[in-house]
C-alpha cells in the first residue's frame, strides 16, 4: 500500500513523524515512499527530502513484499515510538544503530479475535496501551535504545485473556527484521465465573460467589503429605472451603491480562512460575486442572486445612526437587454387627494369632498431661486425627498426632507417668454404644491383615469372636458373628 | 550596484554600452571598448559529462559535492545522457562533482547509485551501474 504522504512529515533535521490517518503500512511501504522522495528534485509540502539531499533508507536485500523488510534509516532521518505504530511487517534501524524497532508476528492456534499484549523489562509495553487489534498481532517494537538492547532484546507476548488457556511466547528481537510468537490459545472449559467476580489484592484474590479468599504466601516450606517430606517454596491457602475448580479460577485470575493482584510485589499479569529453574505452565501458571484434578505448579505446597472435604484427593502436587506429590489415599477399618457394651479392638496382626504390639516406639510423658512425646514418628498408616494409643498396654485415645507429639489424650497420664514406655497404635479400641464402629481414617501405606476381637461378658454374652481380615487399598471392614455364650 | 558606463569618445558610438558591474575589469583599445573581463567565479572552459547505461526515468543531480549547490538535474529520458557544465578555475568547489542518479517512485526500483567526478576542460564519460533495490 503506498504511503499517503498527507499521513507523514519530514522535517530538515529528519524527524519523520505521523501527522495524519491511521492506515499502517508495510516497511517496504516507507522505504518505497522515502525512495520516491529522494528522487523528486526539490523537497515538496512538509516532506523535507529530496535528491538533493543524502538517501534516505536503505534496504537488507533487495524489495520483496512477500517477507518481511529490515530497513536502515539513514543520515538523520528517524521516527519515534508514535509513529513507529503506523509500520509492520519488519525492523527499523536508525541512529546509526543506535535505535532498533523490530517486528513481531503472532502466529499459532485460536489467535483470531483474542487479546494479546506485550510485556518488556517487566512493564506492559506502551504502558498497556495497545494500538494493535486483537489478535493475531503484527507491530513493531523498539528493542534498542541509546545504543543497547533493552532486557538483550527479549520481548514477551502474551495471550491472558478471561476464559480462554493462557500462553506466552518470549521473542529475541535483537536480529531485527520480524520474529514470531508462536502462541496456542483455546478456550478454557474450567472458566465459569464472570471476571468481575473477582478482586485482586496483595498476594491475594476475593471470590465474590463463592465467598472466599485465596491467599498466596511466597516463602520456602517443608512439608509431608503421603508420607512425602519435601521442600516447597510457597503455600497456596483459601477460606470458604472453596472447591478446587474454584481455586483454580481464582488463581487464573490473579493472572490474567487485567489482573489487579500482585504477586510477590510483581503485577499478577507477569507471573509465570514460582521459581526461574521451574518449567513454565503456559496455560496456568499455577498448575492446571484436568480431569477435575488440579494439577498444582511446582513448587507449591496447598495448605491441606483449606481443602473442601470433597477434594481431599483432587489434587496432585510438585515439590521444589521436581517429585510429584499425591495426596494419601485415605482409608479406615470398620466393624457391624455389633451390639452395645461390645469391646472391640482391632489392630495390626501379628501373623501368629495376636495383635502386633511391637512398635519400636516408646512414649514419655508427665502425670496429668494429655501430651506424650513418642521416640520416634509413628508409621505412616497411624491415623493422625483422632485415633488409638495403647501406652504401656493402657487405652487412650487421642485427637491428634503431630510428628512425634500424641495430643489430647484421654484418659490423661496416670499418675507416675509414662517413661519410655511401649506404644501401638489400634485402629479400634473401645467399647461401644452403636451396632457399628468405624475407625479414624488412616493413610493407606501397603495392604496388610488385621486383627478383630469382639468380646461382650455381660447381659448378652457372646462367645469371644476373633479373626482376621485384610485392608487394602479401599480399606477393611468385618462384621462380628455372635454365637450367645450360654 | 549600479552598472559602470562607458562613454564613447567617438561619434560613430551613437549609444552608451551598459557593462555588469559584476564583470571584471574591461580593457581599453585607443579609447575604445573592446571586451569584457572575467571574474574568478566564471567558467573557464567546458566540460561535457555523459552518462550512460542509465535506467530510463532515473533522475539525475550534480552537485557540487562540498557546498551541495546543484549544478543539474533532469530525468534521464534514454541510457545515455550528456550533461554540458562549466569548468572553474582550480580550487573552485564546482570542479568536484557528486553525481545522484535515483530510481525509486516506479517500478523496477534501484538503489540510490552515487559517484563523483572532477570537472575538466573536455569530456569524460561514465558507466553507471544501478542495482536493483
Amino acid at each position: 500500500m503506498s504511503i499517503a504522504a498527507t499521513d507523514f512529515s519530514i522535517s530538515t533535521s529528519g524527524d519523520l513523524r505521523s501527522v495524519a490517518g491511521t492506515s499502517v503500512y508495510s516497511v517496504l511501504d516507507l522505504h518505497a515512499w522515502l525512495q520516491s522522495l529522494a528522487g523528486n528534485p526539490n523537497v515538496t509540502a512538509d516532506d523535507n527530502v529530496s535528491i538533493l539531499g543524502a538517501v534516505p533508507s536503505e534496504l537488507a536485500g533487495k524489495r520483496n513484499t512477500l517477507r518481511p523488510s529490515a530497513l536502515t534509516l539513514l543520515n538523520g532521518i528517524n521516527i519515534d515510538d508514535l509513529t513507529s505504530q503506523r509500520f509492520n511487517f519488519g525492523s527499523i534501524e536508525q541512529g546509526s544503530g543506535a535505535e532498533l524497532y523490530t517486528g513481531i508476528n503472532t502466529i499459532g492456534s485460536g489467535l483470531t479475535g483474542r487479546s494479546h499484549y506485550v510485556v518488556q523489562n517487566g512493564a506492559k509495553y506502551n504502558s498497556g496501551t495497545k494500538w494493535w487489534p486483537a489478535g493475531p498481532i503484527r507491530a513493531l517494537f523498539k528493542v534498542k535504545t541509546a545504543g543497547a538492547l533493552i532486557n538483550s532484546g527479549i520481548v514477551t507476548v502474551l495471550s491472558r485473556e478471561w476464559g480462554y488457556a493462557f500462553s506466552h511466547f518470549d521473542v529475541d528481537c535483537s536480529a531485527g527484521s520480524e520474529q514470531v510468537a508462536a502462541l496456542s490459545v483455546s478456550a478454557d472449559g474450567n472458566i465459569s465465573r464472570l471476571v468481575g467476580n473477582y478482586t485482586g489484592g496483595a498476594n491475594t484474590v476475593t471470590s465474590t460467589t463463592p465467598a472466599g479468599v485465596v491467599t498466596l504466601n511466597f516463602g520456602t516450606v517443608t512439608k509431608t503429605l503421603g508420607n512425602v517430606t519435601k521442600q516447597y517454596k510457597g503455600t497456596i491457602s483459601w477460606t470458604g472451603a472453596l472447591r478446587l475448580t474454584e481455586v483454580y479460577q481464582a488463581l487464573q485470575w490473579a493472572c490474567h491480562e487485567n489482573s489487579t493482584a500482585t504477586l510477590n510485589g510483581k503485577a499478577g499479569w507477569q507471573y509465570r512460575k514460582l521459581d526461574a529453574a521451574y518449567n513454565d505452565i503456559q496455560e496456568a501458571p499455577f498448575g492446571k486442572l484436568s480431569g477435575g484434578k488440579f494439577f498444582v505448579a511446582q513448587g507449591w505446597w496447598i495448605d491441606v486445612n483449606s481443602l473442601n472435604s470433597a477434594d481431599l484427593q483432587a489434587y496432585q502436587l510438585i515439590s521444589d526437587d521436581g517429585t510429584p506429590v499425591v495426596p494419601p489415599n485415605v482409608i479406615s477399618v470398620s466393624a457391624g454387627n455389633l451390639l452395645a457394651t461390645d469391646y472391640i479392638l482391632i489392630g495390626k496382626d501379628n501373623g501368629s494369632g495376636g495383635f502386633s504390639t511391637t512398635t519400636g516406639i516408646t512414649g514419655t510423658g508427665s502425670a496429668s498431661s494429655t501430651t506424650l512425646t513418642l521416640s520416634g514418628a509413628p508409621a505412616g498408616d497411624v491415623a493422625t486425627g483422632a485415633g488409638y494409643i495403647r501406652i504401656a498396654n493402657n487405652p487412650h485415645t487421642y485427637t491428634g498426632i503431630s510428628g512425634t507429639t500424641v495430643s489430647g489424650l484421654s484418659p490423661a497420664i496416670p499418675s507416675g507417668g509414662y517413661s519410655a514406655a511401649a506404644v501401638w497404635f489400634p485402629y479400634i479400641d473401645k467399647q461401644t454404644s452403636q451396632t457399628s464402629e468405624s475407625s479414624g481414617t488412616f493413610n493407606y501405606v501397603a495392604d496388610f491383615t488385621a486383627r478383630v476381637r469382639v468380646r461382650n461378658g455381660g447381659a448378652s454374652p457372646i462367645v469371644p469372636f476373633e479373626t482376621t481380615f485384610p485392608v487394602t487399598v479401599t480399606g477393611g471392614s468385618v462384621n462380628a458373628i455372635r454365637n450367645a455364650d450360654v | 550596484m549600479a552598472n559602470a558606463v562607458f562613454a564613447p569618445m567617438n561619434s560613430s558610438y551613437a549609444n552608451a554600452l551598459s557593462v555588469p558591474s559584476t564583470r571584471g575589469p574591461f580593457t581599453v583599445g585607443g579609447g575604445v571598448a573592446v571586451s569584457n573581463g572575467r571574474l574568478p567565479t566564471d567558467s573557464i572552459g567546458n566540460f561535457a559529462l555523459t552518462l550512460t547505461n542509465l535506467v530510463v526515468g532515473s533522475a539525475i543531480s550534480v552537485e557540487a559535492y562540498s557546498t551541495g549547490q546543484q549544478l543539474f538535474f533532469g530525468i534521464a529520458a534514454s541510457a545515455t545522457q550528456l550533461i554540458n557544465l562549466g569548468v572553474y578555475q582550480s580550487g573552485d568547489p564546482k570542479n568536484d562533482l557528486r553525481i545522484k542518479i535515483r530510481q525509486g517512485s516506479t517500478a523496477p526500483y534501484y538503489k540510490p547509485y552515487e559517484t563523483r567526478q572532477m570537472a575538466t576542460i573536455g569530456s569524460a564519460s561514465l558507466y553507471i551501474e544501478q542495482q536493483l533495490d
